[in-house]
């Protein structure tokens, strides 16, 4: 009888090891081996190019990556179009990797039916040609993508002082002033929007842009938002685009603007 | 007469011979894996982010990694917590279970497999993610699973932090099981 007790008494402390040894693991974790070196001007620019998830669905995307390690992705067209990743990477030679979040837009929403999802991406640059695959909570996939060179022409806010016409997105005409502060609405809930855009590298047409929502009809939609800008010529409408891709730690907009005529 | 009470394979191999309990619980042994694994909690407190790590992050422990250590050493140092886990273990385990070789080397080669088998894990996300069930996310220290596999990094490295831990600690086990034989 004192065996079996004693056997037990080891059973459940050999079981509570065990478990301990698990839990331990999993908890020391959650992505501390960190990354390489911040080198990312290299990495910096525009890029356009597709992603294609796990069910072989591709997008068209645009991709925004600044010279201090940030990044934003767009889908641009079709039906999920605003649906957006925003996230901050590491450049290690050629290969880089990062942690994004994702964004639901459009008439889409994750496959896990959130609208916020969280991943990670990692990939490579060969010349003009970045290529790397993402991991999510939910899916996975690949992406491709082509650097367009525009945007490393110097910027100032004086280049972007001045009246903008909303031609893709939810906001209204904003008002861009010297000191880089604007103002506008978001059409969809009546918000009034103040924001701020900041140089990132004076050498590169890429900007740090924080919006400001108030007043909306439904309040969920008030807060602040931040993320890119860039200065592009698209030769389509001939004339020059603003676009900002900005989110929230729930939600995100973006807005491609023209100057006022 | 046998206990009905029964333990099947290794653990019956480890607890009983012939169906007796010789085994004394080694408090050496317990105390050293102890002692390791808080060197190990330690470690992660003065060397890594609470930001990163569940536990400290989950105790409400704010912490800033102080960057003392030479970047010749940074590669050992990242390595370090899989080279203490693996040996806090089987210290602990062999000290709750075993006392002879083929009890240890059942310890060692056991948490070797578990702790490899977590390391791999790291590289395999796009493969597991999709099958952790969501509700896993509303449970404690289960909610971190998705997050280990997703932002945690496989390294050849630390597969050879979990084997040099594991020999090490063998071969602990047994020098000393061999001096208790000769003082006897």
């Amino acid at each position: 009888m004192k065996n079996k007790f004693v056997a037990l008494i080891k059973f459940f402390s050999l079981a509570v090891i065990a478990v301990l040894g698990i839990v331990t693991i999993i908890a020391s974790n959650d992505g501390g081996s960190g990354h390489g070196t911040v080198d990312t001007t290299d990495t910096a620019g525009l890029w356009t190019g597709t992603l294609t998830d796990g069910e072989n669905n591709t997008y068209s995307i645009g991709g925004i990556t600044s010279t201090d390690g940030q990044f934003r992705l767009i889908i641009d067209e079709g039906e999920c179009i605003g649906m957006q990743v925003a996230g901050t990477f590491s450049m290690e030679g050629d290969t880089g990797s990062g942690d994004f979040t994702g964004y639901a837009g459009g008439l889409c929403t994750f496959n896990n039916l959130e609208t916020v999802i969280s991943g990670t991406v990692e990939f490579t640059v060969n010349g003009d040609t970045l290529s790397g695959t993402f991991v999510s909570q939910d899916d996975s996939g690949t992406f491709s993508l082509t650097y367009d060179p525009q945007v490393e022409t110097p910027l100032t806010l004086a280049d972007l002082e001045g009246t903008w016409i909303a031609e893709e997105g939810d906001f209204s005409e904003i008002a861009i002033l010297i000191d880089g502060g604007f103002m506008g609405n978001y059409v969809p809930y009546n918000c009034n929007v103040a924001g701020s855009i900041s140089i990132i590298d004076p050498d590169w047409s890429i900007t740090n842009v924080t919006v400001t929502k108030l007043n909306c009809d439904n309040e969920n939609m008030n807060g602040t938002y931040t993320g890119l800008g860039v200065l592009v010529f698209d030769e389509e409408s001939q004339s020059e685009v603003f676009a900002i891709i900005v989110s929230s730690s729930t939600l995100s907009n973006f807005g491609f603007f023209t100057p006022a005529p | 007469m046998r206990e009905d009470f029964e333990i099947s394979g290794v653990v019956n191999t480890l607890l009983f011979d012939s169906g007796q309990v010789r085994q004394r619980v080694n408090y050496r042994q317990l105390l050293i894996g102890f002692s390791v694994l808080t060197l190990g909690a330690l470690f992660y407190y003065l060397f890594r982010s609470s930001e990163h790590t569940y536990f400290l992050n989950n105790l409400g422990i704010s912490s800033q990694p102080i960057s003392i250590l030479p970047s010749v050493f940074l590669t050992i140092g990242n390595t370090l917590p899989s080279f203490l886990h693996v040996f806090a273990f089987i210290m602990m385990t062999a000290g709750l279970i075993a006392n002879q070789k083929r009890g240890y080397l059942i310890v060692c080669l056991s948490w070797f497999t578990i702790d490899v088998f977590f390391e791999i894990s790291q590289g395999l996300d796009n493969i597991l993610i999709p099958i952790i069930p969501n509700w896993f996310s509303h449970i404690f220290l289960l909610e971190n699973a998705r997050d280990y596999l997703l932002y945690g990094s496989f390294d050849y490295l630390d597969l050879l932090a979990i084997a040099v831990g594991s020999v090490v600690a063998y071969l602990f086990l047994t020098i000393n099981e061999r001096g208790k034989q000769y003082e006897k």
